[in-house]
């Protein structure tokens, strides 16, 4: 029996397992540096998936809206072709009413030759109302009672409000005061205030211009005058007013630019509430701009009645065919797709607030509403639009302060504030310390537990217990084993020592990763918190300037809107 | 369209202000109620009002009583449903008192500091009131009515 132990093969093993503990020590070593790095890529993915998902959500909205705008724009001119297509032969009885009159006027077409035009036109236009009336206007240049007396009757029986204002403006034109009082009463006596047809535009457009003059002017006013009266008696008339207003003010806010205040958009929760707020306290200088421009200014005045008749002739035969009317709506919807760059709720709020002007009727206030807000689409003239909004100076005056009240009152008291996993709330931006000190807590509280997660991994323990007991084992053969064993015992120890020593190192990376993020964090809410406060300056600013529309307002009498024409003065008190 | 010469008449019957126990009996419709409830408030009742803050409703039953008065004779014409049940407006004595409110209801005045969260049917005044461009902010079932200084009504529904 052999006196020496052979140990050389334990020796070997022992050694291999050391080597193999070396490779386990430094794997887990690279696991738990790769876990804190994960945890940092973690949270900046999730940060820039974030981004991601905004940029897609707006180029997305972008794309759609740019869509829109295309569609619109091929829309339109399908639209305008079918009118044209449908409505062209109109067009030429529109030009042929002032040419008869200007022709007329200077003497140089033969009479024969109007009435031969007149007839073409009645065969080719049948149905249309203007026909008939320029049969008449020609026999009547022709002195040809009967064959005017039939053109009038079947002018009337087509459509009787436009051939009295028709007449009324012919007979203004030709300087016959008498006839037109005439014409202007007959017009009057049909109309209804709560349900009248668009061209009593061409009317206010008569009045507000000067070309009714003298009695048919005072007649004009004092119909006007009634007519408002008897609907302010109508119940809830006046709160109707108010909100057409309202609706015609509240699209005037601007919207949002991408330049204002975007760290704290980014960082708001309530930040669609912030900016609708900032938009309804700006629409205040819109709307103040809006009336100031109107008001400013001379008004360009037709250097003749004959002129001033023309225009308002050329007004009353083009703009109010309710035939015309359902192509018309549509392509005022498309244009205005248009103009809000594809933004179809926007286009259709603004298509909403001006509905009215796309009926056949509707009620006279609100013919004065459109006059003043959308005179383009009703052929208004500039200076209708003065006295339309003079005359509605108080509804808009109400519709204002109301939309001012509402506005103040869905202001948010406060921007409720997100910054990484930290949330809180600032009303101004003044409480930054208080601020400050929260997000120190939470990133205190966010250091101890990510530091208290660092422990010693099992490996460890498994490497200092394996050497123990293997070392011990080794020993207990006695002799130069024992030198052997505390050999490898001291070895796992050493390990161990090792691996709890660089628990600190991990901790500190830990430590300096979350610290690294809490001064990003600061710096974002003092950015926030800076562009809060002139957020509030700049609403407190613009809020203020409501004030400013109601000093406008208020300045303003519709009398004194009634443009006086040279030739009136004398007779006009 | 033509005016159509026969059929009934929609014509509202004229409001009254009068105080007269003939008259409260008829009732307003909900458009007249609206329309006299926005009318401008009287400058004896703005002063009322506006004496709220001195705090002495609070101890003084009689005050109160005389507010109640006040709010009777500004809308003689309008039955207790149609007035108003309360009042909100800005604090004047200063942080961290934000608004008080007057509950007409309960007879009770009241000031909130700018934490403290104030009855829902008031709360919807608060901002309005803090606001400070109005005198104060009357309460209703269903709307609300801010009043400014010089008794300008803006109405908004709640």
């Amino acid at each position: 029996m052999p006196d020496i132990i052979d140990l050389s093969s334990i020796h070997s093993h022992i050694n291999q397992l050391e080597r193999n503990l070396e490779v386990v020590n430094s794997n887990v070593g690279a696991v738990s540096e790769q876990v804190v790095a994960v945890y940092q890529q973690q949270e900046l993915t999730k940060d820039r998936l974030e981004e991601l998902h905004q940029e897609f959500r707006e180029f997305v909205a972008a794309d759609r809206k740019d869509k829109q705008k295309q569609f619109a724009a091929t829309e339109i001119v399908r639209v305008r072709q079918e009118i044209e297509q449908k409505f062209g032969h109109h067009e030429i009885v529109r030009r042929t009413t002032t040419g008869i009159l200007q022709a007329t006027d200077l003497q140089m077409i033969r009479q024969n030759t109007i009435h031969t035009v007149t007839e073409q036109l009645m065969v080719t236009t049948p149905n249309y109302w203007l026909a008939p009336t320029l049969v008449a206007l020609s026999a009547w240049i022709k002195d040809d009672r009967v064959l005017a007396d039939r053109g009038v009757a079947e002018a009337i029986r087509r459509d009787d409000n436009k051939t009295s204002l028709f007449f009324a403006l012919v007979c203004r034109r030709a300087r016959r005061s008498e006839a037109l009082t005439r014409w202007l009463s007959r017009y009057f006596q049909m109309q209804n205030p709560m349900a009248i047809d668009r061209e009593v535009v061409v009317m206010l457009d008569g009045l507000a211009n000067g070309v009714f003059g003298g009695g048919a002017l005072v007649t004009c006013s004092n119909v006007i005058e009634e007519w408002l009266t008897e609907l302010e008696e109508q119940a809830g008339f006046l709160d109707d007013q108010r909100k057409r207003w309202a609706a015609q003010l509240d699209v005037m806010a601007p919207k949002p630019a991408d330049r204002d205040y975007p760290t704290l958009r980014k960082h708001a929760r309530n930040a669609p509430q912030l900016m609708k707020a900032l938009c309804a306290a700006r629409r205040n200088r819109a709307v103040h701009g809006f009336f100031t421009n109107l008001f400013t200014g001379e008004l360009i005045v037709p250097p003749s009645i004959e002129a001033a008749c023309d225009s308002l002739l050329d007004s009353l035969v083009a703009n109010f065919d309710d035939e015309e009317l359902p192509f018309r709506r549509e392509e005022r919807l498309l244009e205005l797709i248009k103009e809000e760059d594809g933004d179809k709720d926007a286009a259709k709020a603004r298509f909403a607030a001006e509905a009215e002007i796309h009926q056949p009727s509707t009620n006279f206030a609100a013919v004065l509403t459109s006059s003043a807000m959308n005179p383009e689409q009703l052929g208004a003239t500039r200076a209708t639009q003065r006295y339309a909004v003079s005359r509605s100076r108080e509804w808009i005056l109400a519709a204002h302060n109301d939309l001012v009240a509402r506005d103040r009152m869905e202001m948010p008291r406060h921007a409720e504030l997100t910054i990484a996993a930290w949330s809180g709330t600032s009303a101004d931006g003044s409480n930054e310390r208080e601020l400050a000190a929260a997000i120190r807590q939470q990133y205190d509280a966010k250091i101890e537990t990510a530091v208290n997660a660092v422990s010693l991994s099992p490996a460890a323990w498994i490497v200092l217990i394996a050497g123990i007991l293997i070392g011990g084992l080794i020993m207990s053969a006695g002799g130069t084993a024992i030198a052997i064993g505390l050999v490898l015992i001291a070895a796992a120890a050493a390990f161990f020592f090792w691996k709890v020593k660089d628990l600190e190192r991990q901790r500190d990376e830990a430590r300096q990763a979350l610290e690294k993020e809490h001064g990003q964090a600061l710096a974002i809410l003092k950015a926030v918190l800076a562009e809060l406060a002139d957020y509030r300056r700049e609403v407190a600013s613009e809020d203020a300037r409501a004030a400013d529309v109601t000093v406008l307002l208020e300045s303003l009498s519709s009398p004194q809107f009634v443009l006086q024409r040279p030739e009136q003065r004398v007779s006009v008190a | 369209m033509p005016r159509s010469i026969l059929g009934t008449d929609t014509r509202s019957p004229a409001l009254t202000v009068s105080a007269s126990p003939a008259q409260r009996e008829t009732r307003l419709s909900p458009a007249q109620v609206s329309h006299r409830l926005r009318q401008k408030r009287s400058p004896a009742y703005l002063d009322r009002m506006q004496r709220l803050d001195a705090g002495t409703h609070q101890q003084n039953a009689a005050a109160l009583q005389e507010l109640l008065e006040a709010i009777a004779s500004e809308f003689p014409e309008l039955g207790i449903d149609e007035r108003l049940i309360g009042v909100v407006s800005k604090c004047r004595l200063g942080p961290p008192y934000e608004v008080h409110i007057c509950d007409l209801a309960g007879g009770i005045v009241e000031h909130f500091e700018r934490w403290r969260s104030m009855p829902p049917l008031f709360e919807r005044g608060r901002s309005l009131a803090a606001h400070g461009a109005y005198a104060f902010i009357e309460i209703y079932v269903s709307t609300i009515r801010a009043v400014t200084a010089d008794g300008a009504v803006s109405v908004l529904n709640a």
